[in-house]
């Protein structure tokens, strides 16, 4: 990236783009103040230098120079201020740092990796182009077709709807595939892309109802006048890109040159004006969401069309509506209570359902239930189970609730079940969607129902009585996303809880032992139990640390098959024992108790964790130093406000970074 | 030229066991005029087998034997009936990284550090002979991208380093080979398109940042590659293609358990060569974290899970099943290209297979000794029905230097090659390896430590693994160590080595053995 970004020569960008990153630190290398390498010689490089490298840490990398734009360096560092700011470091055997000390590491990484020159800034904002996912929404909300892409389940597609061959995109640094920089780094696959919008336009070409929205007509004219393509070319400019009135006329006019020149060969003014209809949409100005530069290294506000873009594509991932439109295009939207009431609108609306269908569905992974074949039990179970963790998900927006619901909720989705009557009315929002609404939102879920109605309905919000049911980990789409197929895995389960939920890294484990190993380090014991083998399997001390962690978290998930079934012993019967103890010292004895004490310890990491998710996913690239103040004080308002999804949601809208730009 | 109306198909894809799809009419092709001239003689195609999880060495070395006397081991089995038509390479080494994640990336550009440009080898040959037919190359995969680790699932990347993801679905593959490629009707509105937003492009993004301007400049690019590629299957559209060969072969697009897409996609393989669609194939069986179950062969659990057959027990024998099916594929694809006439001569003859894993053992990762095997007449460049075991361990990136080099395409280096591998193309005659100097022996022992010498080779019995030493009076020592013994000295890499070891051992039965090592030194 560094290559990509200084080097001039179009080849050597083109052959870097794969790993290209943002540039977020324009200064390179400067000297590492001594009062601040002092520190790091005297407590930290006695355990983590190059030879001994205590935990595979090695700080004296950090000793010589800041380097910014070396990527390691800036996380090695985060690292570093982390456990000393908390005081885990250095461990309580060794001599532990002055409170002068710890401030003067604090305030150089403030200095260094929050601050530019002393003043807040959000680093470089990324360009985005539509994800596939975000192309067909948009495609199917200007134009009114419908397009699916192709997933495993049988028999869930329209049978008239377009189905796109554009591949899935793969994610990039932030953890999700609407990442700007990863994908800046590929190639589109702009065939694939052409063809869908080629589809598109045909369908649209051929539906009075599509028409009129666009143009007030109901067909193509054959025989348009010079003056009514024109007109009709800015109309659909100015429909589809996303942009000020000028730039549609700029836009319109140099198409409106090439249309002229195609009419003469082709003789239809129809054909034509749906071939340059087609280059519009495969330009940049659709493809991309192109804000106006500054040029500026400081951030600036951006204009009402782009929060207008920025916004639509957070919640609904698709392009602004007409109302949205309305409100950017004489910038009233910039104001903080119109932005707010935008906000609530698009929260209200059964477009949100994009929020659980792309960023719900790569965060927890749910969509591999219906996209990979790994997963698939049978056709109606995996679409039950995938939309329970669906709707469960929505229900959060929905109903106004608290995200720690992921962990425990007295609620869930359950397939084949009646609606309860729910007693804790007063937490959900009075904006109940008609069911019908949803069958919009889940056209997938419509056409089962039309087609098949006693065969498919989507599952009811149901009030948990049970020990075993509530919140997401323990829902089928979890449980078996975490198994593999006919074999559940502790260690997994932990992990994903660990990874996912909590938000830590774990580092990928050291060579271990096998179970065999430490099954003969347990010679007393006759058939050692699961929770036996795996406690010595990891008695190893560089084990303990993560292993204390995971173990308990999935061993006491056992009791879910991996289906997600409830179970009272393994497959070869023996009994199967879910109590454990947790990192605090607490016993549980049920997934209940066990995911309270989760709760009591993680429940700000859990916060945080869901919250910069959501921040990496709105942004569009991944959680940087620098945006620690605007996560800080977010999570006031969620600590303040019961964690409610929906305030993380408004927050990060109504934050800075969301409503800034900068382009170095 | 005439061309079909453009549509892409709008039913939905038939899925499930035992659908088969009915093949569109695919009378394009035989248009008058404009046939090119055929080729004097039948150019040479490529085709990769990757198969992740590495193997279990007991049941893949082969023992004993010569060069061209050997007995197939426990896994090259279903190869017997082509033992005349395949090549089997020993003793070539890949060093560098051995994750899951860079065995595939590793195995194709042979570069050691993730970081580095992955330029794979059959790209550099794509990138030379890819322009004379209608696609430069494809790529194929049987197991589904992991979201959260992609790469783990891609085996080629182009010049820019850009991954090239495997297409999963035969009936897309199907589709890019024999419909894409002769929609002609829609490839000249596409050209049209693209040549329109280009031209559009000088008057745009007037307003975009110095960066994004880059990110733009990079889309017109790639605008020009889609043009570029579009324009190559124009100019190579095959004129003597019929329905006919279609029937022949019958890729029967099963898209059904994990086995019948397999076999589509080789049959898809098979087909490409023969209407020369393309020359270069790459296809990943399976890749080295898959978690793939191949229950259609009775194995419920995970291939990456049993692959781990050292710490996991009692997963050997389906191990050593998937890996046997895996062997069994490349017969199937042998015997499909030799059943084929290709001029006078069967598409077998003309074509190139490096059938392999990119790492040896599979629970320990190694990289030493890579199960490999290079199979197809090549044009004549390769003498077959061998086990050829180099005396020195080779560095891996010199066969891939060598196989580019049979493609024809000439490169000084790949990755850390240091030049060609020599006894590809006739019998080498190798001194036979690791003689026997009469030195293999306990040179020392005190009753706890001892220290000998002697050939390295992987044993098993009942489902446990052990190395045993062999030394000079045809006696083996036992060696059985814990797994982080082995792990961390690394110790598997010397199987098939002589070594001196060093370690404890103790009295078990009057014999000794080896209970864990302290040194291990590999003879010069």
């Amino acid at each position: 990236m560094k290559n990509w970004i200084q080097n001039e020569s179009k080849r050597i960008c083109l052959s870097s783009l794969w790993v290209l990153l943002p540039l977020q630190f324009a200064c390179s290398s400067e000297r590492l103040p001594d009062q601040v390498s002092a520190i790091l010689v005297d407590n930290c490089i006695g355990c983590h230098d190059d030879t001994q490298s205590e935990a595979g840490i090695d700080l004296t990398k950090l000793l010589h120079t800041i380097d910014l734009t070396d990527e390691t360096i800036v996380k090695r560092w985060t690292q570093v201020e982390r456990v000393v700011s908390r005081g885990e470091m250095p461990p309580e055997s060794e001599t532990q740092l002055m409170p002068k000390e710890t401030e003067r590491i604090k305030d150089f990484y403030r200095d260094q990796f929050i601050l530019r020159n002393g003043q807040a800034h959000f680093g470089t904002t990324p360009l985005r182009r539509l994800t596939r996912y975000e192309l067909h929404n948009t495609l199917e909300d200007l134009l009114l077709v419908d397009i699916k892409d192709e997933t495993i389940l049988q028999g869930t597609q329209h049978q008239e709807a377009i189905i796109s061959k554009i591949p899935a995109d793969l994610p990039g640094n932030s953890g999700f595939n609407n990442d700007g920089w990863r994908l800046a780094s590929l190639n589109p696959p702009l065939r694939e892309i052409a063809d869908t919008i080629h589809l598109a336009l045909e369908d649209f070409a051929g539906n009075p109802e599509g028409l009129n929205k666009v143009f007030g007509l109901k067909e193509i004219p054959t025989k348009a006048s010079p003056e009514q393509a024109k007109l009709l070319i800015l109309n659909f400019t100015k429909h589809t890109c996303r942009c000020s009135s000028n730039r549609s006329e700029e836009i319109a006019a140099t198409y409106h040159a090439q249309y002229l020149t195609d009419l003469e060969e082709s003789g239809s003014s129809e054909k034509s004006l749906l071939s340059i209809f087609e280059r519009i949409l495969i330009s940049p100005d659709f493809l991309y969401r192109i804000e106006a530069s500054q040029n500026s290294k400081s951030p600036y506000p951006i204009q009402g069309i782009e929060l207008a873009t920025r916004l639509s594509y957070f919640l609904w991932s698709s392009t602004p509506d007409d109302e949205l439109l309305r409100l950017a295009a004489d910038d009233s939207l910039l104001k903080d209570d119109v932005l707010t009431q935008q906000i609530e609108r698009l929260l209200n609306s059964p477009k949100r359902v994009a929020i659980s269908e792309n960023f719900a569905a790569q965060w927890l992974g749910f969509n591999e239930l219906i996209t990979n074949t790994e997963y698939m039990e049978n056709e109606k179970w995996n679409r039950e189970t995938y939309d329970e963790a669906l709707y469960f998900f929505d229900e959060l927006i929905r109903g106004k609730r608290s995200l720690l619901d992921l962990v425990s909720s007295n609620w869930i989705y359950r397939r084949g079940s009646e609606k309860s009557n729910s007693s804790d009315g007063a937490n959900i929002s009075t904006q109940t969607l008609p069911s019908e609404t949803y069958a919009t939102i889940f056209p997938n879920a419509l056409w089962l129902r039309q087609q098949k109605p006693n065969k498919y309905k989507p599952p009811n919000l149901i009030q948990v009585t049970s020990d075993r049911e509530g919140g997401i980990i323990t829902s089928p789409a979890i449980m078996r996303l975490t198994a593999s197929k006919n074999r559940t895995s502790p260690i997994r389960r932990g992990v994903w809880i660990l990874e996912n939920l909590v938000g830590k890294q774990l580092e990928p484990p050291p060579n271990i032992p096998s179970l065999e190993e430490a099954k003969q380090r347990l010679p007393l014991i006759e058939n050692p139990s699961v929770a036996q083998l795996l406690q010595q399997h990891v008695s190893q001390p560089q084990c303990v640390a993560c292993h204390q962690a995971i173990d308990p978290l999935g061993l006491g998930l056992e009791n879910y098959s991996s289906n997600g079934d409830w179970r009272t012993q393994y497959p070869n019967q023996s009994a199967i024992e879910s109590v454990g103890v947790m990192p605090n010292g607490k016993r549980f004895s049920t997934p209940k108790e066990l995911k309270q004490i989760l709760l009591d310890i993680y429940r700000d990491e859990i916060a945080m964790n869901a919250l910069q998710r959501l921040y990496a996913y709105a942004m569009g690239r991944e959680v940087q130093p620098f945006d620690r103040d605007t996560l800080n004080l977010i999570m006031d308002h969620l600590r303040r406000d019961n964690y409610r999804l929906t305030t993380a949601i408004k927050q990060i809208a109504l934050s800075k970074p969301f409503r800034h730009r900068q382009d170095r | 030229m005439s061309g079909k109306s453009y549509q892409i198909p709008r039913r939905s894809f038939l899925r499930g066991a035992g659908v088969s799809i009915a093949l569109p009419f695919l009378d394009i092709m035989e248009s008058e005029g404009s046939a090119k001239e055929s080729p004097k003689s039948s150019p040479t195609r490529l085709c990769v087998l990757y198969k992740g999880c590495g193997v279990n060495p007991h049941s893949w070395d082969i023992v004993g034997g010569t060069e061209t006397s050997f007995e197939l081991s426990r896994i090259l089995q279903p190869l017997k009936a082509v033992k005349d038509d395949i090549l089997i390479l020993g003793n070539l080494d890949n060093e560098g990284v051995s994750s899951h994640m860079d065995a595939p990336g590793t195995f194709m550009s042979a570069t050691k550090h993730k970081d580095a440009n992955r330029y794979s080898f059959d790209q550099r040959i794509a990138d030379v002979i890819g322009h004379e037919t209608p696609i430069k190359s494809l790529q194929l995969t049987a197991d589904q991208v992991w979201k959260q680790h992609p790469w783990l699932n891609i085996l080629s990347y182009d010049q820019a380093n850009q991954p090239l993801q495997g297409q999963y679905d035969p009936q897309r593959v199907f589709d890019l080979l024999f419909k894409d490629t002769t929609e002609f009707r829609r490839q000249t509105e596409v050209l049209s398109v693209l040549d329109g937003v280009k031209d559009a492009s000088s008057k745009l993004n007037r307003k975009a940042s110095a960066q994004d301007r880059m990110i733009l400049e990079h889309y017109y690019e790639s605008i020009h590659e889609v043009e570029a590629s579009i324009q190559q299957s124009r100019r190579n559209y095959r004129n003597d293609f019929s329905d006919k060969k279609l029937d022949e072969i019958d890729p029967n697009l099963r898209i059904g358990h994990l086995g019948e897409r397999i076999k589509s996609m080789l049959d898809l393989i098979t087909l490409a060569f023969w209407t020369d669609s393309t020359r270069v194939f790459s296809f990943m069986l399976a890749n080295t974290n898959s978690r793939s179950h191949y229950d259609f062969m009775g194995v419920n659990a995970e291939f990456h899970y049993v692959s781990h057959h050292v710490r996991n027990k009692n997963v050997l024998p389906d191990y050593d099943k998937i890996n046997i099916w895996h062997a069994s594929q490349l017969r199937y694809l042998v015997e499909k290209l030799k059943s084929i006439q290709d001029q006078d001569q069967t598409l077998f003859d003309n074509s190139l297979i490096l059938w392999g894993s990119g790492i040896k053992h599979g629970d320990y990762h190694s990289l030493t000794d890579l199960p490999l095997i290079l199979t197809g007449g090549a044009s004549g460049k390769l003498e077959l029905g061998r086990h050829l075991r180099y005396p020195e361990a080779q560095p891996y990136a010199n066969l891939l230097l060598s196989l580019m080099r049979i493609m024809g395409v000439e490169n000084s280096s790949i990755g850390d090659s240091t030049g060609e591998l020599t006894g590809l193309s006739e019998k080498a005659n190798f001194k036979s390896q690791n003689i026997d100097d009469g030195s293999w022996e306990v040179i020392n022992s005190d009753g706890a430590t001892l220290t000998a010498k002697g050939l390295l080779r992987i044993s098993i019995e009942a489902d446990t693994e052990y190395y045993q030493l062999r030394l000079s009076d045809q006696s083996d020592l036992e060696i059985r160590i814990p797994y982080m013994n082995n792990h961390k000295l690394r110790f598997d890499r010397c199987v098939g080595k002589v070594v001196t070891i060093t370690g404890n051992y103790e009295d078990r039965g009057g014999k000794k053995t080896v209970v864990s090592l302290t040194k291990v030194e590999l003879q010069k």
